[in-house]
């Protein structure tokens, strides 16, 4: 059961409005578009509905949940061995770039709120947004379950903004997309929750490809 | 669950071995007097290699044979390769692999490979080719000590194309691990089925994928990959803490196959401080 106030924690967490920069990552799809494989609504939502059960569900969440309880009971040793697997997940220098500057940035928006056991992380390289995220839930009371769910849907609402300037989309459509994928975001999260370790781990080809090619893209907007 | 369903498979195809193949390779490298010789070759089943040559001086090549010619549900191979300190051998095959359909059952292969300090292995077997239907699961793990080297390659074809045939069912489940001094460098594991197939963040219907890997790769080397791909579609290169990855997708793999020998003619020189000398067998 989740408090008002561990509710309202969690809002002010996966806000668009949050300053930690994901605005400025479209995890490759930038680049998918560019590369004409993303066209329409129809396409965007086939490409977020098959990051979210290939990486979201198999990578993301599950180690999103290691974090947490790491950081519930202290287990430094953990939080070391399950980041370093995150890193290593990141199939691309700008996915990785990209979770080290998210989780930098806010390590330092946590410092800023006077949680001080985060000013360590400002400079860490082994930063990841999911390990300083799960700290935040953690310290804020918000449970497990619900910080899945606020994880997947901050990172599916800043895809579906990425994919309304790109494609680009309108703003209904845009919302459409939100509503339609974020449907399936209860039933993912049971999914990912109940993983066992060996059975962590995924890659999305297009995706790894999409990102590499990025980063060789002569003219863009965004950093990944 | 693997359990299960090895034993359908066992059950209801008549055609593939109720038992399957168990075979095992396990081959050693060492310096000794300024090249690199096969010191230890330990095999159990149909799995062997020739007698290794050496076109480039003491770099020593070896051709791994299979010679059932291809891997069926219930079949196990592995392969273990152990390069000591300072030696250099290239492994590759003398055909494509073949994994075959599978009623249910599954297929194993692991490949093993650990470079020691100052050594360099180049692992380039020829493309895999995966036939509709096929059921398999393959590890390959690399365990890099700290100034060790390696090249690696993955190859796939999905589906006879040639024949009309796509990838519309079956499971290639498909890990691979680099370690860099005990620590994940890269882990990633790619499920192919009939979704993963045909979609834009898979293999966009695509009959063939890989994936090249270099150790140690600096700047000028990601820079000069670049280069090579330029504006081709269907190429990427990417580099994490000093391991390039270069990516391709295709709807040939022959064509994928000889843009990542270019690749390898690229990355080689500063990798494994050698320049390319493709073995003879690829241009047959």
């Amino acid at each position: 059961m989740v408090t008002d106030l561990a509710l309202l924690r969690l809002l002010q967490l996966v806000s668009p409005g949050l300053p930690v920069g994901m605005y400025s990552y479209s995890q490759g799809l930038e680049r998918a578009v560019d590369d004409g494989w993303i066209t329409d609504a129809g396409e965007a939502g086939a490409w977020l509905d098959g990051l979210m059960h290939g990486g979201m569900v198999c990578i993301d969440l599950p180690v999103l949940a290691r974090f947490y309880q790491a950081w519930q009971g202290g287990a430094m040793e953990q939080l070391e061995h399950w980041s370093r697997v995150l890193i290593a997940c990141r199939e691309t220098a700008e996915l990785r770039a990209e979770d080290r500057q998210t989780g930098q940035a806010l390590a330092r928006l946590l410092d800023g709120l006077a949680i001080t056991e985060m000013q360590p992380w400002i400079r860490k390289p082994e930063a990841t947004l999911a390990a300083v995220f799960a700290f935040a839930a953690v310290n804020w009371s918000i449970p497990l379950r619900e910080t899945a769910i606020g994880y997947l849907w901050s990172w599916l609402e800043n895809q579906v903004l990425c994919a309304v300037k790109l494609v680009p989309l309108g703003q209904v459509a845009g919302q459409r997309l939100l509503a339609d994928l974020a449907g399936n975001i209860p039933a993912l999260v049971d999914e990912a929750l109940t993983l066992a370790d060996e059975g962590i781990g995924g890659s999305a080809f297009g995706l790894a490809l999409a990102s590499s090619r990025h980063e060789m893209q002569y003219s863009r907007l965004f950093r990944s | 669950m693997l359990a299960d369903l090895k034993e359908a498979g066992c059950a209801s195809v008549a055609g593939n071995s109720a038992q399957g193949w168990e075979a095992k390779l396990a081959l050693g490298f060492a310096q000794r007097h300024g090249k690199t010789v096969l010191a230890h070759r330990r095999h159990y089943g149909p799995l062997t290699v020739q007698r290794p040559f050496y076109p480039e001086g003491g770099v020593c090549h070896v051709y791994m044979l299979h010679p059932p010619g291809g891997i069926v549900a219930g079949d196990h191979l592995s392969l273990e390769i152990d390069a000591e300190a300072g030696s250099h051998a290239l492994i590759t095959t003398p055909a494509a692999g073949k994994f075959y359909r599978s009623a249910g059952g599954l297929a194993r292969q692991d490949v093993s490979i650990t470079v020691a300090e100052g050594a360099a292995l180049e692992w380039l077997p020829q493309e895999t080719i995966i036939y509709e239907g096929a059921r398999l699961r393959s590890t390959i793990q690399v365990e890099l000590a700290s100034g060790a080297r390696f090249i690696g390659w993955e190859i796939l074809s999905l589906g006879r194309p040639a024949c009309g045939e796509r990838f519309d069912e079956g499971l290639a489940d498909l890990d691979w691990q680099v370690y860099c001094r005990d620590r994940p460098l890269l882990l990633e594991r790619l499920k192919l089925d009939a979704r993963a197939f045909a979609a834009r963040w898979g293999l966009q219907g695509c009959s063939s994928c890989g994936t090249l890997f270099a150790y140690p790769a600096g700047a000028e080397t990601l820079a000069a990959v670049q280069q090579l791909i330029g504006d081709a579609k269907g190429r990427g290169v990417t580099r994490m803490d000093d391991l390039l990855v270069c990516r391709a997708l295709d709807c040939r793999s022959d064509r994928l196959r000889a843009f990542f020998e270019r690749v390898w003619a690229v990355v080689r020189p500063g990798c494994v401080r050698r320049e390319a000398c493709a073995p003879r067998i690829w241009a047959t």
